[in-house]
């Protein structure tokens, strides 16, 4: 059977719009980078710091808390400025991350990666799943097929 | 050998124009009678109409190409809205949100509305000359298989993770799907105000662009083959166009058309009604294009932007007249459901009394009758 061009034209296009949704899924897909101030083991937290995503309004933190930034694609810049003790200034570091593609939610632990800025991603930033309350009552699992139940909000 | 009787360019006296577009002047007076009762300000009203004119003016221009090839006025874009939700459910539990977000659902809507339309088209094609009341039912029937899939398959067969969307039992979708990381993300990609009201112009954009792509549609070779089948189909036969091939293709067109209209309606609401926002989509995009003029045989880009204005203008003042009025806002709901299905059958009404008068001319002249 001869393919005429046609058929590779569709087949291209087809191919075309693929790869648009591929791409789409990449840049399109949001994560929730958890910023954590918490003590870990040796790592203890810090006293006070400030934190951005992506140029985000900037975030105070202290200690034992924890901010969440929603974000869209794989690599962020995260900013983070505390105080130096000794010499009373004020000190920035600038660094990117990469969040997993199937990963919603990961944990950055700021002690851990201020403790030694040279340790691997994976050491400071790990993936994090929420607790789920699941209901099982009826009422929870009741679904409205109403025909008209949409009028009002047309 | 019969003359050939036109009846769309057949000569009107001021009383039979006036019969021609009750509807649109009835909605003017409803508007115009309607707007000081509700005291809304012309700046709350502009508003309103321009979001409402975004958000609902895709879905009935995707009525318009059924329209020009005979088939009537497509109840089946119900489908398209399906597969336009499907879309959505997938990128939501994905997580993919804002334009990419829109984006990837209506290309996975596109081969579902694909599917769905060349079934719909197929079966219409059995039912010649019945085709609206057909495509009425067939939205029922897939609304039927719409929610085997959502209800039962999601969860258990087709892969859904995200809890916030599967029901807590495991399986089925949720009543409501949160679409607010994707809310207005294209109307507002590029702001601009006017007299205080929101103006979506990246939606107008979309929509203008499909306007264009609707008249260079008509002049390609597929459009004039639609139009001609819309004529007559036996002369269209005849001069060798492939009829209902023609027929299929207007109607899957319309409806992946629909189901990208869906997504950009609920873009601008920002929640999907899982079990109901499809249900009723097609009656109100018919009701708004036929209050704009339009008729089973005859609807233009026109028709589309004059019905919306005015129906969304009623559908905006009635819930607050019906409260100035009564007491009782309900009444008002209750009046704007009660005018799309009025509308609708109005319109039904006065172009078969038309076809009939036309009819009952031609018998007595001796003419054929090109309707």
């Amino acid at each position: 059977m001869k393919l005429g061009r046609k058929f590779f034209i569709r087949i291209a296009a087809v191919l075309i719009i693929i790869i648009i949704g591929v791409v789409m899924f990449f840049i399109g897909k949001e994560h929730t980078i958890l910023i954590d101030n918490f003590s870990q083991g040796d790592y203890k937290a810090l006293d006070y710091f400030e934190v951005s995503v992506d140029g985000s309004p900037i975030l105070d933190m202290s200690r034992m808390m924890r901010e969440q930034f929603t974000v869209t694609g794989q690599k962020h810049t995260v900013l983070i400025q505390w105080e130096d003790e000794a010499s009373g200034q004020m000190l920035a570091v600038t660094f990117k991350i990469t969040v997993p593609l199937m990963q919603d939610m990961v944990l950055l632990s700021v002690p851990t990666f201020m403790a030694d800025m040279n340790q691997p991603q994976s050491v400071w930033l790990t993936p994090f799943e929420p607790q789920v309350v699941v209901s099982s009552s009826a009422e929870d699992n009741a679904v409205v097929t109403d025909d008209t139940a949409s009028f009002s909000s047309f | 050998m019969t003359n050939k009787l036109d009846i769309k360019n057949m000569k009107v006296s001021p009383k039979e124009l006036l019969i021609n577009n009750l509807v649109p002047i009835l909605f003017i007076i409803i508007c115009c009678v309607g707007i000081p009762l509700s005291g809304y300000s012309g700046s709350y009203l502009l508003n309103e109409i321009l979001s409402r004119l975004g958000r609902n003016a895709f879905l009935v221009l995707s009525l318009l190409i059924p329209v020009m090839a005979g088939m009537g006025l497509n109840f089946g874009m119900t489908l398209g809205a399906m597969a336009g939700q499907i879309g959505l459910i997938f990128v939501s539990d994905w997580s993919v949100v804002g334009i990419p977000g829109m984006v990837l659902a209506a290309i996975i809507s596109t081969p579902i509305s694909v599917l769905l339309g060349y079934l719909c088209g197929s079966i219409l094609n059995r039912a010649k000359g019945r085709e609206m009341v057909t495509s009425y039912i067939i939205g029922f029937f897939m609304n039927g298989v719409y929610q085997l899939f959502v209800l039962y398959l999601m969860g258990l067969v087709i892969p859904i993770s995200s809890p916030e969307l599967i029901l807590p039992r495991g399986y089925g979708i949720r009543n409501t799907v949160n679409l607010e990381s994707m809310r207005k993300s294209l109307d507002n990609l590029i702001p601009f105000n006017i007299f205080g009201a929101s103006v979506p112009v990246a939606t107008f954009i979309l929509v203008v662009l499909f306007c264009l792509f609707i008249i260079w549609f008509r002049r390609t070779k597929l459009g004039q083959d639609m139009r001609a089948v819309g004529q007559d189909m036996e002369v269209a036969r005849q001069a060798g166009i492939k009829v209902e091939r023609t027929r299929v293709l207007s109607i899957i067109l319309s409806t992946v058309f629909a189901g990208y209209g869906m997504i950009i309606y609920l873009q601008n609401i920002g929640t999907l009604n899982t079990y109901n926002s499809h249900s009723q989509i097609g009656m109100f995009s018919i009701a708004a294009l036929l209050v704009g003029g339009a008729s089973v045989d005859k609807a233009n880009i026109r028709n589309v932007f004059i019905g919306i204005i005015l129906f969304h203008l009623m559908f905006t003042i009635a819930p607050t007249v019906g409260r100035n009025l009564i007491g009782e806002a309900q009444l008002g709901e209750y009046f704007r459901v009660f005018v799309s299905y009025g509308v609708i059958t109005l319109a039904l009404v006065l172009y078969e009394m038309r076809k009939r008068r036309a009819e009952r001319i031609a018998l007595e002249k001796g003419e054929e009758v090109v309707a």
